[in-house]
């Protein structure tokens, strides 16, 4: 049985009363992937296949990437978790820091997408040392490491990571 | 995230309209942990989103699950943690109230209520009566329920920024709304 965690100091019979239901759990709504999502998903970002060094993207909110993987030759798959009412993160590439942004910088929706995108990387990048340009972290390749609170999605980010379902689609959580 | 009124003789779920906005799922599922499989839970019903309000509902099917929301018996228990909040009542938010707010992303999150009645616009909707929090949310966390003490207050729907970043708000739908939107749905205690 799990403990009243309420601050509020319930009264003590009420909380013997929460006790005899305590298999309820709230349905993470934020979880309930879907098979139908896929279709016909506006939010879907499109693959990007060509070198992304200076695509001159002015976001003005820089946004953390969860992960990525090798696929073949300088193919990185990339993941990362954002609102799904915002538009596709743009790419940056400098000198092994890959940087995400997004444009807007206003309200959106509370839910969360996973985002994924299949990246040719040019010559100069070395595709094992790719660091996030917005916290400075170097991600280890296979691997995906969230910041904060997004720890609790890394399982679901994970497995998108490394089977790359849906890489080019945006997924509802 | 969702929580559940109260319905007699059915198995329902609260959660954020954007949620239900196409493209939407037709068929909903949900995991209790990260870790475990997700298991089928109903389907939606309505959802109304923008002009005015933000709130859904999703028809469950809790004779096949074993840990869907009981709707005799209010209580919202953290996602993947082992702990519940009772429920007695619903409230409409009031500025100052204090408020904690579950969510799958930031889990647990309270503080005051700054600002009631608040229309924001956001993914291209306009949302009226929501009202902010000092208790963040963030991608992930729609739908989730806000409470003050024993009461319902609200369900998470929108944010800006990151939690504690200067400026971030933190959005969320009165639950009286949402009953009123839905009709006939209310949150009791036994």
């Amino acid at each position: 049985m799990g403990r009243n965690r309420n601050p509020h100091a319930a009264p003590t019979g009420f909380r013997g009363a929460a006790r005899s239901v305590a298999k309820l759990a709230p349905i993470a709504c934020a979880l309930l992937l879907t098979a139908s999502v896929a279709l016909g998903d506006r939010r879907t970002p499109s693959s990007i296949q060509k070198t992304v060094v200076g695509d001159g993207c002015q976001g003005k909110r820089a946004q953390s990437w969860a992960g990525y993987t090798r696929l073949s030759g300088r193919t990185i798959r990339l993941v990362w978790v954002d609102s799904g009412s915002r538009e596709p993160c743009k790419l940056r590439l400098r000198r092994n820091r890959l940087a995400l942004f997004t444009d807007d910088p206003s309200i959106v929706t509370g839910d969360a997408y996973f985002w994924c995108r299949e990246i040719r990387l040019s010559r100069r990048v070395d595709p094992d040392r790719l660091t996030d340009a917005s916290n400075g972290k170097r991600h280890r390749a296979g691997k995906v490491a969230l910041p904060g609170p997004h720890r609790s999605i890394e399982a679901t980010l994970q497995q998108q990571l490394e089977t790359g379902r849906d890489c080019r689609k945006a997924r509802r959580s | 995230m969702g929580w559940s009124p109260y319905a007699p003789g059915q198995g329902v779920l609260f959660t954020a309209g954007h949620c239900l906005d196409p493209p939407h799922p037709s068929v909903w599922q949900a995991r209790r942990h990260p870790n475990l499989n997700l298991i089928t839970i109903g389907a939606p019903q309505w959802y109304d989103f923008g002009s005015p309000g933000d709130s859904g509902l999703i028809r469950t099917n809790g004779q096949n699950c074993g840990w869907c929301p009981d709707v005799a018996s209010p209580v919202i228990a953290a996602w993947g943690v082992d702990e519940q909040w009772p429920i007695y009542d619903r409230a409409y938010p009031a500025n100052g109230m204090y408020v904690c707010r579950f969510g799958s992303v930031t889990q647990y999150s309270c503080g005051n209520v700054l600002v009631i009645n608040e229309t924001v616009t956001y993914d291209g909707k306009q949302v009226l009566d929501t009202f902010r929090t000092a208790g963040c949310l963030q991608e992930g966390d729609s739908g989730g329920p806000a409470v003050s003490w024993v009461y319902a207050i609200g369900i998470a729907v929108a944010y800006s920024g990151d939690c504690g970043a200067p400026g971030s708000t933190f959005q969320s739908y009165p639950i009286i709304n949402a009953e009123g939107r839905l009709g006939a749905l209310t949150i009791v205690a036994q």
